[in-house]
């Protein structure tokens, strides 16, 4: 996830938006996964772009890497 | 083919990605190929290492296509009933 993380500030849309798509593939599972707090920032960012694609796919992300975690429950509510 | 992911030249790579994107839509035998030979690692470790655009846009292309994959094999194993025992689980999963 570190890996598709590190290219969601891309200035190419189309990069940002394979990334997101990929996450929230995967974020199902990364609920016990720790280090996500750089991650976790990057969504909540999105969460304020123009495009109602990104802004989706950050929210669906971010509502899996909170489901049952407490830890990344209080860092998205600290960001 | 992904062998070939090991080479370091960038529009190389870029069209490797492309071949492997259009081997794996829609072929889960073509998948399960390419799982077993190590093709999410070099993904990955491709998606870590470079910043030219189109390289990173087609690699990410072949990841979002491959979880939908895990998800259905596990769905297949596990069956529906079991995972409906999962409370609160969330799974959202973009189709190809």
């Amino acid at each position: 996830m570190q890996a598709l993380a590190m290219h969601l500030g891309h200035q190419s849309q189309r990069l940002v938006q394979n990334c997101l798509w990929t996450l929230r593939n995967l974020s199902d599972a990364g609920t016990k996964v720790d280090g996500l707090e750089g991650l976790l920032q990057s969504l909540v960012q999105l969460l304020s772009s123009t495009d109602v694609n990104v802004v989706t796919c950050a929210a669906g992300v971010l509502s899996n890497l909170t489901c049952n975690n407490q830890r990344n429950k209080v860092t998205v509510c600290q960001v | 083919m992904v062998a070939l992911l090991q080479r370091n030249n960038v529009k190389f790579l870029a069209i490797v990605t492309d071949c492997l994107q259009i081997l794996a839509y829609g072929n889960q035998e073509s998948k399960l190929i390419i799982l077993a030979s190590q093709g999410p690692i070099e993904l990955v470790r491709i998606m870590r290492s470079y910043d030219y655009e189109k390289l990173l846009w087609t690699t990410s292309r072949v990841l979002k296509g491959w979880f939908c994959t895990l998800f259905d094999a596990i769905i297949s194993y596990f069956g529906e009933t079991e995972l409906k025992k999962k409370k609160n689980s969330s799974i959202i999963c973009v189709q190809q």
